[in-house]
């Protein structure tokens, strides 16, 4: 077992490479946590997903961009291939899953993968329909999964009106759907105005939002269930 | 004036008579109003230019844009294919760059019988020929940054500025060559006087003001060096906040840059005026697709008194609008414009 000191030496390691994008040293300390007998778990959340949330914060702050995230994307992943297989139950204490997907006409997903980065970390099952997706498939894949969320992106100001249609076809098909969008020319605003439950300006609070929706629709079900038994 | 006339007066940083006022592209709102497809209007010059044509007597749009929503096919002639679709624009199929020696075995002299090319360059030309006097016609395309990142992928391009900098730097280099190619026909025989680039790539809120200035600035500047050379204008649209940038705009060498409605456009009259033309910004979705008559005007309004009462200034959306903008909004924003006496 490592010691408490090498524990936070190891995992200081593993925040600053995903931080500065370092995937050798990602590889090397994931590695190494594992056979210095360290939990798989602990090594991922204390470790990288805590570099990740940084990056979040870099991101805000306009110190980082795309090209930057993506490489620390990377950096997380090298990391979570090797730590992943050590893991008993990867768990925020809710398990979801979730339908995502970039509208038809976008095929922008790079703000949609980090999304589902970010559920794959959480432990959610992520049905992920990539980009340009017909708009009817959203439908046809949450009706098949029964997925608790559908996730709808796009970036562009000509495509986003897709989503509307999206929104109103799943409504009237499963009203208890808990829809998120997000995407550039989104906003609060339109969320609100074309009936999503809720809109994310970044991943970070995408997974958030998911969270507590997903929280409450097991809330909803558990006091129906309730009511049934009484 | 005509409505030429005022954007080319403002072109060269001059006060016309009244603010210039114009849509940046709006292919797929005009294919939409006017019940074609992009694929209908693909392979015929005829029906394009008769849709320009009318939509600019509906619209009365300072400048009138040939090709707009067709600019994929300008990387998609050298191979990758197209897709068209029951919505937006047609896009390409494939990415087909991965190495240097991909770009090396792109052949540029395809885009010259490229069919779908070809009929837009025929609208550009017919367009000319019947409302060239009146208005501003140009041809779209996107710009070196973004035409680069078409070629190898966007995600794959973004991680190369880290792994590979040279090799993004030969591509966009590339990107920009093609453009040459494609614009030099039109502007040798003196049908273009404008040239309006997109680089969506090479957005505010994509990439950083570093990034920009390595990546997507020099080539910018390439293709307007070109265009001064040989007496053309040049029409820049960058997407996203771009305020901790602008000081980089003036070394882009365009005529006009059009910027995001997430731009500070007071900042912006500050930075540019005198040095360029700007062109913005006023939200193409919160009030052009959402907003009533009156919120455009508003908002339209508000946009001028800050930043177009001195010239040098054109009034344009913050960027290409949502094909289900009212067209009474457009109207209202256009009128705002016309009716304003400088």
């Amino acid at each position: 077992m490592a010691t408490e000191e090498r524990r936070k030496e190891i995992l200081e390691t593993l925040k600053n490479a995903v931080i500065q994008y370092d995937e050798d040293a990602a590889k090397e300390f994931s590695q190494m946590a594992l056979d210095e007998g360290m939990d798989a778990n602990d090594a991922i959340f204390n470790g990288l997903v805590s570099g990740m949330e940084e990056v979040g914060r870099l991101f805000e702050a306009q110190e980082y961009f795309v090209p930057e995230l993506l490489m620390c994307a990377d950096a997380l992943y090298v990391g979570l291939d090797i730590l992943k297989p050590h893991v008993k139950q990867l768990d925020l204490g809710i398990r979801g899953s979730v339908v995502i997907g970039t509208v038809e006409g976008d095929v922008h997903d790079i703000g949609k993968n980090i999304v589902k980065m970010m559920f794959d970390v959480a432990g959610f099952q992520v049905y992920d329909l990539g980009k340009d997706v017909p708009l009817d498939k959203f439908v046809e894949e949450h009706m098949k999964t029964h997925s608790d969320l559908v996730c709808l992106s796009a970036m562009m100001t000509t495509t986003m009106v897709g989503m509307k249609k999206v929104i109103d076809d799943l409504k009237a098909k499963n009203p208890d759907v808990k829809i998120m969008i997000g995407g550039a020319p989104v906003s609060q605003d339109i969320a609100e105005k074309w009936g999503a439950d809720g809109y994310s300006p970044d991943a970070t609070n995408a997974l958030k939002d998911a969270i507590n929706m997903i929280s409450s629709l097991k809330k909803m079900k558990e006091e129906a269930e309730a009511k049934k038994g009484s | 004036m005509t409505p030429r006339e005022t954007v080319m007066k403002a072109l060269e940083g001059g006060k016309s008579d009244r603010v210039p006022v114009s849509l940046f592209g709006g292919g797929m709102w005009s294919i939409k109003d006017s019940g074609t497809t992009f694929k209908d209007l693909s392979l015929n010059a005829g029906k394009m230019t008769d849709m320009l044509v009318s939509l600019s007597g509906k619209l009365l749009c300072d400048i009138v844009y040939a090709g707009s929503g067709y600019n994929n096919f300008h990387a998609a002639a050298l191979g990758g294919g197209i897709k068209f679709r029951e919505i937006g624009a047609p896009d390409l199929e494939s990415h087909i760059v991965a190495t240097e020696e991909d770009i090396l075995k792109l052949d540029l002299s395809k885009i010259d019988t490229e069919a779908v090319i070809n009929t837009v360059k025929n609208a550009l030309r017919e367009t000319k020929a019947r409302i060239g006097k009146e208005y501003l016609v140009t041809m779209t395309a996107w710009g070196p940054y973004t035409l680069g990142a078409r070629f190898v992928g966007e995600e794959t391009m973004m991680k190369a500025t880290f792994k590979k900098p040279e090799f993004v730097l030969k591509v966009v280099d590339f990107a920009t060559n093609l453009l040459i190619h494609l614009y030099e026909p039109v502007v040798s025989d003196g049908t273009l006087e404008l040239l309006s680039i997109a680089d969506p790539t090479a957005s505010g809120d994509l990439i950083s003001k570093k990034q920009f200035e390595k990546f997507a600035l020099p080539y910018l500047k390439k293709l307007t060096d070109w265009a001064k050379s040989k007496n053309v204008h040049t029409l820049v649209h960058i997407c996203g906040n771009t305020t901790d940038r602008l000081d980089l705009f003036p070394r882009t060498g365009a005529s006009c840059i059009s910027l995001d409605h997430k731009t500070d456009i007071a900042k912006a009259k500050e930075v540019l005026h005198g040095k360029m033309c700007f062109a913005g910004n006023v939200d193409p979705v919160h009030i052009m697709l959402q907003g009533s008559v009156k919120d455009v005007e508003d908002a339209s309004r508000r946009v001028i008194q800050t930043a177009g009462t001195d010239g040098g200034f054109i009034l344009m959306p913050g960027c290409d609008i949502p094909p289900t903008v009212p067209y009474e909004n457009i109207q209202k924003f256009i009128q705002v414009a016309r009716e304003w006496k400088l």
